[in-house]
């Protein structure tokens, strides 16, 4: 409904918050990474504090060719979930933090990097990264406030420590090659089922997988010096790395640069800290839509043939057939490339005033600057057709000022009570700038052709078109939380964080995000046995979520149809988003239980998490009645989720020691549950359209109030009749199949969630011999075999496309492709995700420590599903066809194996890591 | 002491950034530069126009095919679409328009309706935008009411359409309506007082400027047009006549001198005739920008596509009557309003061949356009009928067109005041020069009529503004319109307003159908 609003005076809403700092001096909080007493080699938790902190310490990381920094805590700890379904290495990971919090607006973990919130980790080198800290439940993440919802990850950057000066230099190279390829039919057997002869002049037979594929290079360089510095320390890193991806002309090469530096002064009353990155990556996207036209192209065609028809491609075989394509030519013929520049540079400073009592204050800015482009030859079918070649030229800019200023007192009242209190300021200024223009008729151009050319290349008004945006994101917080130990066994602390965005409708701009914790060290209170530690804690927060983006709450015209106007033709503008001055953050309250524990002289460590939370408010963009409302949109804050999990890590640091041989051993264990309460939609709807050739408007799921997430509907096959159809269940029982509506005869039919998941890391040495070996596995959940969807059946209209040949092919079933329960697949999988040999020479005089390695990437899957990767879809990027792009990912649909998914690869390692 | 120093060196700038920072930096408001905002706009005319414009763009409408305007032009006698075998049968829909056979299910019926209603919802809500604007004080009041008055001038034309067409109809001016708010129907002649209450309101407020910056839009003249419209045919509405209202609104605009017949008759229809000194109100297309207009695709056979070099072939619908065709005197150059006999290609010697022509076609394979169409309901050749060559369709022309469509011009408005002249006095020497005027326009030499009648100033509209989209209405005004032609038998009165679709009486309990239906 159109609400009538007060006067304009309303809009310019600034709230008196002088007083509500003050008042926040008394309670809460920073915890930057830094001044937070992270130690331990363990996934442990920070001694004082009561809510679900893992911490994950460069020795425990994941070791391999990494790129993404978050990757180096895959699967070791408990909760975090990290998934690239294939191996693209441009390809960014799905990264959730205790399941779904948000349809549309953030769904990842905020990141803060050595303090700053909201910088993406990517521009770090992962060789940089010396500690990740998961802040996993509300009553952690509340300290976060507006952006806590999702969870947070602290990642802090190498600044060296004291000591003496070293040089450290470290190489890998590594081989990617494909870890499996789709069986199809070859030539022959293809034509004889039917298929379209493409070259009946001779035996054409093309294996277009091999086509395509190629065995990946990649080699990375790490040169780092560092040391103390007279009442300091510090770090300088370079670091270079060349990823060649298993699909032709696919990866990218980046260079970092690092400082970080740590100096005292004034007696060490003043700490400076600071932080400077610099990130140069070329990538080469390339088009992994290859693969699927890959495993579907016509066996029987020639990659390249002579005949003049085929001159207008270029020679490459193409053929007038909806959503076919020469994959060699989508691939030989255009390019996409990208350049990104970021640089990161932070200041803090820590003033001890007097005893107990410190300052900080800390400025950062980030940077972050990408051209990408893409060329679509004259020649190329393949997004060219009918455009006489096309270029599309993106560039973007984001940049990200940060700055925190907060005082800390810490005092021990007595003997048995210290008292830790933290307060103070944040305010933070986002700002993007994102252009996307395409063209078409290019000449001047091939595919070797810089992006820097592509910018060069002047756009006449006459011939592109494009979108552009911009906008910027204001934060202030002010925040304070206490910290309170009683006879080091009795802990609690409270906070509060006050913090208002610039994206909020402007009623409802400030929101208050409090938490609270306490904690006891039982072994401390009770008498028990062989337990160092056994501590339960408590921890209740709130965290919020800022909306997507800007603009959302303002009533907006958009430019819609052209008008005439004094002898031309302008855009004229429509409503197209009505106003809603209400809008606020989402909601997220989360109770968190957990027990950490140490026993047996601390041979097994480890915490146990139960955790209940409940996302309300979920912004989701509705469609309602105009008139009355003016535009056909509105985002209402209308959704909510609620979750609830179990986690586990076990460490066992002294499984095994002898005096030549070590052993430990690393458990983590996941589960979680999470419901949609409410969608925000007054109908069910079905999501995730299925998509082209025949299934435009049919989806693989339903939303509805209360759906568990994942779930997955479609019909149930019941049997195969003798002519080759398939019989459906008639669920509904009217005596008719109406497989295409989800109220008539489709029923749930899987989940697209695990049930649990688990890592397991064991490390043996023995002499200068090192073993390590990670496993990963994933239970429970199911995964939509799309190309089975509808490329399995011999169904005779199909001429076009190939085959996909699993254990589950019955060349009886002659039907039409449709979406049934038998195209999904149980999907568990253990995987060996990573396994590294290593030697160390015994040290010299100069050389301080010299290793060698070998090792691998996922050496074996184990799973009973018959696609590539059984890894978890954590949400659907859509159909598409014909050379369409894809939409924006639907986080409400994991489950859906899409035939664009690139190809997994299984990697082999080789490194050396010298210290001098 | 030791410890005061430190607190002044190292705290107190800290502190007063604190301090200062409580005002500098809790400030949230939105900055949005790629989007328009209500709160940034409307400050000068052409952010006005930036929301006005595009309710001009629902008029594209007018110039396609199977709503409003064929439905006026098909239940006259100046056009027909012909069903040839199977081609345009559309079940009948067509022919039942041209014989007054209308029904309430029909698409024409129905499209037509909801043309105009659409165009009056999108007036309502863009009214409703303005008004949310100047209550939040992002809006200046005098331009709104400036813009205000011409959106309601347009609605007013949709209206009087509207009830020109359906009689009596629902009428709803406001945007925000309660839930509980169902339209109802209201009486022809109470809808033609509120057309004339919102006209006599809006019009003094109107551009009176008549420049490219108002082409395209409703002016002054526009407003006064649609005025002298009204009051012209307000014996039929309300059973009042009001010849004298309509003859000021006539006058006011022949005195203003803002415009002038063009020499040509045909220069008001070329291709790019924007520049038109003639036109008071016109419907602004394009081939790329505005598309809507594909008169040439819907009247030319296939094979005509040589003719004019045309990017696809056309569909072989529209065409005239021979009757009508009669009407036009071969020294009449706006019988070139037709397109007849054989057709050549481009290079004009070239015979155009019609490969599907049926057997029992007089003409054979080359095609040849006859003013004759021996049938209209499936056994018309697809040669047959004088199709309509109003607009130039020029060479290489795309799938739409990029002529403007003329609603309002002079000659119209000479000639009504020509026949006003005459109801009140049949003898007024006045109004036969006035029809003369226009007439002697299309002669060389001049023809003048040496007296009017009734017959003559029907005819003479009919020649003058052919498939214009007034025919119907004129022949209702001079009492012709349920004569018997050559494929229509005849009609009773009450089938000069079309039924309302049937959609709209299930949706909305108080609409009423009109009589005999």
């Amino acid at each position: 409904m159109m609400a009538k609003y007060g006067n304009a005076s309303h809009m310019k809403h600034t709230t008196p918050h002088l007083l509500a700092a003050w008042l926040c001096f008394f309670s809460l909080q920073y915890v930057g990474a830094q001044s937070n007493p992270v130690d331990s080699s363990k996934t442990d938790r920070v001694a004082a504090t009561c809510g679900a902190i893992s911490s994950l310490k460069s020795e425990k990381f994941n070791r391999g060719n990494i790129l993404d920094p978050l990757q180096l805590a895959q699967g070791r700890v408990a909760g975090f979930t990290l998934a690239r379904p294939g191996s693209n290495p441009n390809e960014p990971f799905q990264v959730r933090l205790r399941g779904l919090s948000s349809f549309i607006s953030a769904t990842t973990p905020l990141t803060v990097v050595n303090g700053i919130p909201g910088v993406d980790p990517g521009m770090i080198d992962p060789n940089e990264v010396t500690s990740i800290t998961f802040l996993k439940d509300a009553s952690a993440a509340a300290r976060y406030g507006m952006r806590g919802a999702a969870g947070v990850v602290l990642l802090e950057t190498n600044k060296g420590s004291e000591g003496p000066l070293t040089l450290d230099y470290s190489a890998q190279a590594a081989l990617d090659l494909a870890a499996g390829r789709y069986s199809v039919f070859n030539a022959g057997e293809f034509l004889q089922n039917g298929g379209l002869d493409m070259s009946p002049q001779s035996n054409v037979a093309t294996d277009w997988q091999s086509e395509v594929l190629r065995a990946g290079l990649a080699h990375t360089h790490h040169l780092g010096i560092g040391g103390g510095l007279g009442r300091g320390h510090f770090s300088v890193g370079l670091n270079y790395r060349v990823t060649q991806g298993i699909l032709k002309k696919t990866g990218l090469n980046q260079y970092n640069g690092q400082v970080g530096i740590v100096q005292r002064f004034w007696k060490n009353r003043l700490t400076i800290t600071g932080n400077l990155l610099a990130t140069r990556r070329n990538a080469d996207p390339g088009f992994p839509e290859a693969f699927r036209y890959a495993v579907l192209a016509n066996p029987s065609s020639a990659v390249k043939s002579d005949d003049p028809a085929f001159q207008p491609f270029g020679g490459y075989v193409e053929a007038a057939l909806f959503d076919y394509y020469n994959p060699a030519a989508i691939i030989e013929q255009n390019a996409s490339r990208s350049r990104q520049d970021r640089i990161f540079g932070a200041i803090s400073a820590e003033a001890q005033i007097f005893s107990g009592l410190s300052a900080l204050l800390r400025v950062a800015e980030n940077r972050d600057n990408g051209i990408a482009g893409e060329f679509y030859s004259p020649q190329s079918k393949w997004r060219s057709l009918g455009a006489n070649g096309s270029l599309r030229r993106i560039k973007s800019t984001r940049t990200n000022r940060y700055l925190e200023s907060s005082l800390r007192y810490q005092r021990a009242l007595s003997e048995t009570v210290r008292m830790d209190l933290n307060a103070g300021y944040a305010w933070q200024k986002l700002r993007h700038h994102y252009e996307d223009t395409t063209t078409v008729g290019v000449f001047g151009l091939n595919r070797e052709s810089k992006p820097a050319e592509f910018e060069a290349l002047v756009l006449t008004p006459a011939n592109w078109f494009g979108v552009f945006s911009e906008g910027n994101n204001t934060l202030v917080a002010y925040f304070g939380r206490v910290q309170m130990t009683i006879r080091d066994r009795y802990y609690f602390e409270a906070g509060l964080r006050r913090e208002g965005s610039s994206r909020l409708g402007y009623r409802n701009r400030w929101g208050n995000f409090p938490y609270a914790g306490a904690g006891i060290d039982l072994t401390k209170v009770l008498n028990i046995n062989n337990f160092e530690q056994l501590k339960l804690r408590v921890g209740y927060g709130v965290t919020g979520q800022q909306p997507a983006s800007d603009g959302l709450s303002r009533l907006v015209l958009s430019p819609g149809v052209l008008f005439y106007y004094n002898g031309a033709y302008e855009a004229g503008l429509g409503p197209t988003l009505n106003e809603n001055p209400d809008l606020k953050w989402e909601e997220k309250r989360e109770i968190n239980i957990g027990l950490d524990f140490s026993l047996a002289h601390g041979k097994i460590v480890g915490s146990l998490d139960y955790y209940r939370n409940k996302v309300s408010d979920i912004i989701v963009n509705t469609t309602v009645p105009s008139p009355p409302n003016i535009a056909p949109n509105t985002y209402q804050n209308a959704g909510e989720i609620s979750a609830r999990g179990f986690e586990a890590a076990v460490s066992l640091p002294e499984l095994l020691n002898g005096d030549n041989f070590h052993w430990s051993s690393d458990l983590v264990f996941q589960t979680a549950r999470v419901t949609l309460d409410q969608t925000g939609r007054s109908d069910s709807v079905s999501h995730s359209s299925v998509g082209a050739p025949g299934f435009c408007c049919t989806g693989y799921g339903i939303l509805y109030d209360g759906v568990v997430l994942g779930e997955i509907r479609g019909a149930v096959r019941e049997g195969v009749n003798a002519d080759g159809s398939i019989r459906y269940k008639d669920i509904d029982r009217d005596g008719f199949i109406n497989t295409s509506e989800f109220s008539k005869d489709q029923a749930a039919i899987g989940n697209g969630m695990p049930n649990w998941q688990l890592g397991w890391s064991n490390s043996f040495q023995w002499s200068r011999f090192d073993l390590n070996i990670f496993l990963r596995g994933v239970f429970g959940h199911q995964l939509i075999h799309e190309f089975r969807v509808f490329h399995e059946n011999l169904n005779t209209s199909n001429t076009t496309w190939n085959h996909v040949i699993t254990k589950y092919f019955d060349a009886r079933v002659t039907d039409f492709n449709r979406f049934d329960n038998t195209h999904v697949e149980s999907a568990s999988f253990l995987r060996l995700d990573n396994l590294t040999l290593g030697y160390t020479l015994p040290s010299k005089n100069r050389i301080r420590r010299a290793r060698f390695y070998i090792g691998g990437q996922n050496l074996f899957t184990l799973s009973g599903y018959t696609g590539l990767d059984p890894e978890i879809r954590l949400s659907d990027p859509g159909p598409t066809d014909n050379g369409s792009r894809l939409g924006a990912s639907i986080v409400q649909a994991p489950g859906i194996d899409r035939r664009n998914t690139y190809f997994l690869a299984r990697t082999f390692l080789l490194g050396v890591q010298v210290g001098f | 002491m030791k410890k005061i120093i430190s607190f002044i060196v190292l705290y107190l700038p800290i502190l007063s950034m604190l301090v200062g920072l409580q005002y500098a930096c809790n400030n949230l408001d939105e900055e949005i530069t790629d989007r328009i905002i209500i709160d940034h706009h409307f400050k000068t005319d052409k952010d006005y126009l930036k929301v006005v414009g595009p309710l001009y763009t629902h008029l594209y409408g007018l110039g396609n095919h199977g709503g409003f305007f064929s439905l006026q032009e098909i239940s006259s006698d100046e056009a027909v679409i012909p069903t040839r075998g199977n081609d345009w049968g559309d079940g009948g829909i067509w022919v039942r328009a041209h014989r007054h056979e209308f029904h309430s299910y029909d698409s024409p019926v129905s499209n037509a309706f909801t043309f105009l209603y659409a165009g009056i919802g999108s007036c309502n809500k863009t009214i409703a935008l303005l008004k949310e604007a100047v209550q939040k004080g992002f809006a200046d009041s005098a331009l709104t009411d400036k813009y205000i008055a011409e959106i309601r001038a347009l609605r007013a034309l949709y209206y009087y359409w509207a009830m020109d067409g359906f009689g009596n109809i629902p009428v709803v001016l406001e945007f925000d309506l309660p839930d509980n708010f169902t339209p109802f129907t209201v009486q022809r002649a109470d809808v033609f007082a509120l057309i004339e209450q919102e006209l006599a309101e809006v019009v003094p407020l109107l551009e009176h400027k008549n420049d490219a910056t108002t082409y395209g839009r409703i002016n002054y003249y526009a407003g006064k047009t649609l005025q002298a419209k009204l009051y012209l045919n307000a014996a039929v509405y309300t059973g009042i006549s009001r010849w004298n209202d309509c003859l000021a609104a006539c006058e006011e605009i022949l005195q203003s001198g803002a415009f002038a017949l063009e020499p040509n008759y045909r220069d008001n229809f070329i291709t790019g005739n924007a520049n038109s000194r003639e036109t008071i109100f016109a419907v602004a297309f394009d081939e790329g920008f505005a598309p809507g207009f594909n008169l040439h695709m819907m009247t030319l056979h296939p094979a005509s596509q040589a003719t004019y070099n045309l990017e696809q072939q056309p569909w072989n619908g529209y065409c005239s009557l021979q009757e009508f065709y009669n009407k036009f005197e071969d020294s009449d150059i706006r019988k070139k309003n037709f397109i007849v006999g054989p057709q050549f290609a481009a290079d004009g010697v070239t015979p155009l061949l019609d490969q599907f022509t049926e057997a029992g076609d007089p003409d054979g394979l080359p095609l040849n356009y006859t003013p004759d169409l021996k049938d209209i309901s499936g056994l018309a050749l697809r040669q047959e009928g004088a199709r309509i060559g109003k607009y130039e369709f020029r060479n290489g022309a795309k799938l739409n067109l990029s002529n403007d469509m003329p609603v309002f011009h002079l000659a119209d408005i000479l000639l009504m005041k020509a026949e006003v002249l005459w109801r009140l006095d049949p003898g007024n020497p006045e109004a036969l020069s006035l029809v003369n005027q226009v007439r002697n326009r299309a002669y060389e030499p001049d023809q003048p009529l040496n007296t009017l009648t009734a017959e003559n100033l029907l005819d003479e509209r009919g020649r003058e503004l052919f498939y214009e989209g007034v025919r119907r209405q004129d022949m209702i005004r001079f009492g012709v319109f349920g004569n018997p032609t050559q494929f229509m038998p005849g009609s009773e009165p009450c089938k000069e307003i079309w039924p309302i679709p049937l959609v709209q009486l299930t949706a909305g309990q108080n609409i009423q159908q009109n009589p005999c239906y």
